[in-house]
């Protein structure tokens, strides 16, 4: 084999030959010459050499101490001339076919091979000692190189044939016929030993490569689907790789692949990601993602085009979510889902890169503030949903994971304002109508928005939480002090007092209560103030709640219902039907909520009162009536859901006092910034003011917050230029 | 029908009857709590001198530690200092 | 530094610079860092023996305040010559040792001392001036003062 030739070649032993010279007998030298030219000519026609070799060795050995190698040499190199010479014949023949040709020329080649070694053999003392000691003379084996190069494969017919042979059988298997592998390694290896590899071979091997793959790229780009698409450039990196290993020089391997990637996917790369990464994405096919990201990879800047097209795709899909109103229901649980998809994209797919978590955080930051305060909103009632009993989220494990998940989200808000105000809302009626599903998710949440935004945006919720547990210490004390008193009636009442700075605010509300009712309050004022002096305590009727006993006809039934439903029911004692307007003036309840209590009494789920005339609004004209033929499988039954329900004046009311709050907030911080500069360019200003402030403000809102003060007279324009303000002490 | 109240749970809300929004020590609304507190309310709460002015329990302390004890007034009014027992 | 003091300071330094009483300018920039030392600038009031006069008082806090008054000076070139101001700047003000109070503030000190100057009838030192000045510590606080009643000065 050609391999094992090169090694021989290259551990030449430099032994020098201590024998003795001894004179040669010309008549004996003579017939050394015929019998070595005689045992190469031998080797050349494939016939047995009819001397010894052992004599044929000794004969070169003795030629070479005695000043003949040159001519030794000269002559053995003229004899493999005329025999390679000779030997071309047997390609030119025109009706080779490519096939048989490149057969031929690969059995001459191996001949050639065998040959040099056997002749090698013999003349080993000659390559050993003259060839070691002249410099410029080549070994034998590279002498037959340069003959077998020089005669046979320069030739021109015998090159071009067999460049074109090689390349057409390349390209035969790249169209997916099986070729012969090892003929195709053996002629690569012959023109690598004959340095015509490169030169010769490889230059041009490339340039059909890249002209098939820019072909390739330009067409199957064009018809494939992209999945397909990705899956046939894999197909073809995997091809190539493949005949690196199996026949090509390990130098052809970067070329080669380089311009395959250059040709099938650099070029495409735009086309690649724009068809591809939206069906990609919406149909969360994770393993053509991940061929797509490990193909873009392979080339100069395709995963930077890959990831500024993942942004767009994510606030584009994330902007449609977050600006329909229509789905304003299913935002947050849209929005999560996204989310996790997204993350399981980046995470199976896109390798972890942390490039693509980034942009996926700022693209989901960027869309979600697209909306101002709605989505801040739902994220609270999101919350509140959760953490409400009742919930159908089984362990404390999973709400927190839920909880977990939701924080990721409210990262991205900027207007956190907003929904502090929500969640406090929800937070109280937790508290106090309804109940949490679990204290420790409740403090859970409440650690995890601390963690978030400091104990300055918690501490307010923390006192609610606090309020409560001293109510709750507060009423053993109560139910003590209550026995001392002579009191007709027997009402069991607890109170949940309220740190006013703590909570919503609530409007005042005063109802009319029995006179029972009046002397409890009474009595727990007297008693609350005594414990704590210095205080005034307000009664928020719209928070009460009560358990009635109701005697229907059909049966006794424990009803759970509001305070205000409670002071409807028992006008009913007196009466059997009562009118709207009469109900209103005998309760004191005020027009919206009155209308929402009935509301609540019958026409819900459960009713205990029969609306006249029927229908879903009530009416000033509409009375009411006791249902005489109440039934209901249960004893104790609940209609005060009311309560829990937000109401479209009471969400109007806390989006209108975190706005109020920010105007505040921006006055403030204009006037402070006005008053150290005195003089600010309107541009200067706006800057300034939106480093101060936390939550986003349109720059429209912001000049008419600068248009107001001119207006009250904190600061003026300047006379000659309308974008300058002065501070006005 | 006879409808009878067996269970009322009330709900309502307190505030410091005071003059004044703010401490006169510290300066911080009464509402809120002294500047070393966190929490408002019952663990940082109000008291009242007899010459009826009100400070955060734990300013007034601070400022009559600092002072003799024979002398120890007011800070709004320098009247001597009496807590008000109700 | 304490809580309070920190908290304190920061709310009178918006409200004097947000709503500064007839008389007294205060550059928030010349506050320090960490706000133990004010500079406040005062102006002799119309139709009094300093109008048009300018004086800088300086305000050094203590973690102490406002249980501790504060020590306050006028430095600079010009000290307003007045019975009950030293040339060394010390000031004869019983609300700044005996009679502070924590319900005090920068501004009524600075209003106080505006007050004293208005009401000055004489532009004369202390007597004791030279004395005092080449005895006394830097600290006004350390003097053991003797308050005079405003009608024998």
């Amino acid at each position: 084999m050609a391999s094992n030739q090169a090694s021989v070649k290259s551990t030449k032993l430099s032994v020098k030959n201590f024998k003795p010279k001894v004179r040669l007998p010309d008549a004996g030298k003579e017939e050394w010459w015929n019998q070595l030219r005689e045992a190469v000519r031998a080797i050349h026609n494939r016939c047995p050499i009819s001397y010894n070799r052992e004599d044929l060795h000794k004969a070169v050995g003795h030629m070479c101490t005695h000043s003949l190698s040159p001519r030794l040499y000269n002559e053995l190199k003229i004899q493999c001339e005329e025999y390679t010479k000779a030997s071309l014949h047997q390609l030119i023949d025109d009706f080779m076919d490519e096939m048989a040709y490149l057969i031929k020329l690969n059995s001459l080649w191996k001949d050639h091979c065998n040959q040099m070694i056997m002749i090698r053999g013999i003349y080993l003392t000659l390559d050993r000692t003259y060839v070691m000691q002249n410099p410029l003379v080549l070994s034998l084996w590279d002498m037959g190189l340069e003959l077998f190069r020089k005669f046979i494969v320069s030739e021109q017919t015998v090159e071009k044939k067999t460049i074109d042979g090689l390349l057409s059988l390349i390209s035969r298997e790249r169209n997916g016929e099986t070729i012969n592998k090892s003929l195709i390694k053996s002629l690569l290896r012959m023109l690598s030993e004959l340095q015509m590899y490169q030169y010769h071979f490889e230059n041009k091997f490339l340039q059909v490569t890249e002209s098939l793959y820019a072909t390739e790229g330009q067409n199957f780009s064009q018809s494939l689907e992209i999945p397909d698409y990705l899956s046939f450039v894999d197909k073809r990196i995997k091809e190539e790789s493949e005949r690196c290993l199996h026949y090509l020089e390990h130098s052809t391997k970067k070329p080669l692949l380089t311009s395959v990637e250059k040709q099938l996917i650099e070029y495409r790369k735009e086309m690649i990601i724009n068809k591809g990464k939206t069906e990609l994405l919406d149909t969360n096919r994770l393993d053509k993602l991940k061929l797509m990201y490990s193909l873009l990879a392979r080339v100069n800047g395709g995963l930077d085009e890959l990831c500024k097209r993942f942004s767009l795709y994510i606030q584009e899909r994330g902007t449609s979510m977050v600006m329909d109103t229509e789905r304003d229901k299913t935002m947050v649980t849209e929005l999560l889902d996204f989310k996790s998809k997204l993350d399981s994209v980046i995470e199976l797919s896109f390798d972890h890169n942390p490039k693509f978590i980034n942009t996926e955080k700022d693209s989901f930051e960027t869309f979600i503030n697209r909306r101002t305060n709605k989505p801040a909103e739902l994220i609270a009632k999101y919350i509140d949903m959760k953490l409400r009993a009742g919930n159908k989220e089984a362990t404390d494990e999973e709400l927190d994971k839920i909880l977990d998940k939701i924080m990721v989200m409210f990262r991205f808000i900027q207007g956190k304002d907003v929904f502090e105000a929500f969640y406090k809302k929800d937070l109280a009626k937790r508290l106090l109508v309804g109940r949490s599903a679990s204290v420790d998710a409740e403090m859970s949440m409440l650690l995890k928005l601390k963690q978030e935004c400091g104990a300055g945006f918690t501490s307010k919720l923390e006192g609610m939480f606090k309020d409560i547990e001293h109510s709750k210490e507060l009423m053993p004390h109560y139910k003590q002090y209550l026995n001392n008193q002579k009191i007709g009636h027997n009402l069991d009442m607890t109170v949940n007092v309220l740190m006013t700075s703590n909570w919503p605010t609530y409007h005042p509300m005063d109802v009319i209560l029995p006179e029972y009712m009046i002397s409890y309050q009474k009595h727990f004022q007297q008693f609350y103030l005594s414990k704590h002096s210095g205080r005034k305590l307000q009664w928020i009727s719209t928070l009460g709640h009560c358990v009635v006993a109701a005697n229907f006809p059909l049966g006794k039934k424990d009803i759970v219902v509001s305070l205000l439903q409670t002071l409807v029911l028992l006008q009913f004692n007196k009466e059997d039907e009562i009118s709207f307007l009469d109900l209103k003036q005998r309760t004191g309840i005020d027009d919206a909520d009155m209308r929402r209590t009935l509301q609540s009494l019958a026409c819900g789920k459960v009713r205990v009162l029969h609306k006249k005339p029927k229908g879903k609004e009530v009416e000033d004209n509409d009375v009411f009536a006791y249902v005489s033929d109440f039934k209901h499988k249960q004893f104790h039954i609940k209609i005060n859901q009311v309560q829990m329900k937000e109401t479209l004046e009471e969400n109007i009311n806390t989006t209108e006092r975190v706005f109020q709050d920010r105007q505040y907030q921006i006055d403030a911080a204009i006037v402070r910034i006005m008053k150290t500069r005195k003089t600010l360019s309107h541009a200067l200003l706006v800057t300034a003011v939106y480093e101060q402030l936390k939550f986003p403000i349109k720059p429209s809102d912001l000049k008419k917050r600068i248009e107001s003060l001119i207006e009250r007279d904190y600061m003026e324009r300047d006379e000659d230029d309308a974008y300058q303000y002065h501070y006005v002490a | 029908m006879k409808v009878t109240i067996q269970k009322w749970i009330g709900v309502a809300s307190w505030k410091w009857q005071v003059n004044d929004d703010n401490c006169g020590i510290c300066r911080m609304p009464f509402d809120s709590c002294c500047p070393e507190c966190k929490l408002p309310g019952d663990d940082c709460t109000i008291v009242w001198g007899e010459c009826s002015h009100c400070f955060h329990v734990h300013c007034i302390l601070k400022w009559l530690q600092s002072q003799n004890y024979q002398d120890q007034t007011c800070p709004m009014c320098r009247q001597s200092w009496k807590f008000k027992t109700h | 530094m304490s809580n309070t003091m920190e908290k304190r300071l920061q709310k009178e330094l918006m409200k004097l610079v947000s709503e500064p009483p007839a008389g007294v300018t205060f550059d928030s920039e010349s506050a320090d860092s960490k706000l133990t030392l004010w500079k406040v600038k005062v102006v002799g009031a119309k139709d009094t023996l300093y109008d048009g006069e300018s004086f800088i008082l300086q305000f050094k806090f203590t973690p102490k305040y406002p249980f501790e008054s504060p020590q306050v000076i006028f430095i600079g070139p010009n000290i307003p010559v007045h019975p009950h101001i030293y040339s060394n700047g010390h000031i004869c003000l019983s609300i700044l040792t005996d009679d502070w109070s924590p319900a005090l503030s920068v501004q009524a000190v600075c209003l106080s001392i505006v007050s004293m100057l208005s009401s000055c009838k004489k532009k004369v030192r202390p007597p004791d001036n030279v004395v005092y000045v080449s005895t006394c510590s830097k600290n006004p606080k350390k003097t053991n003062w003797y308050y005079h009643d405003d009608s024998q000065s």
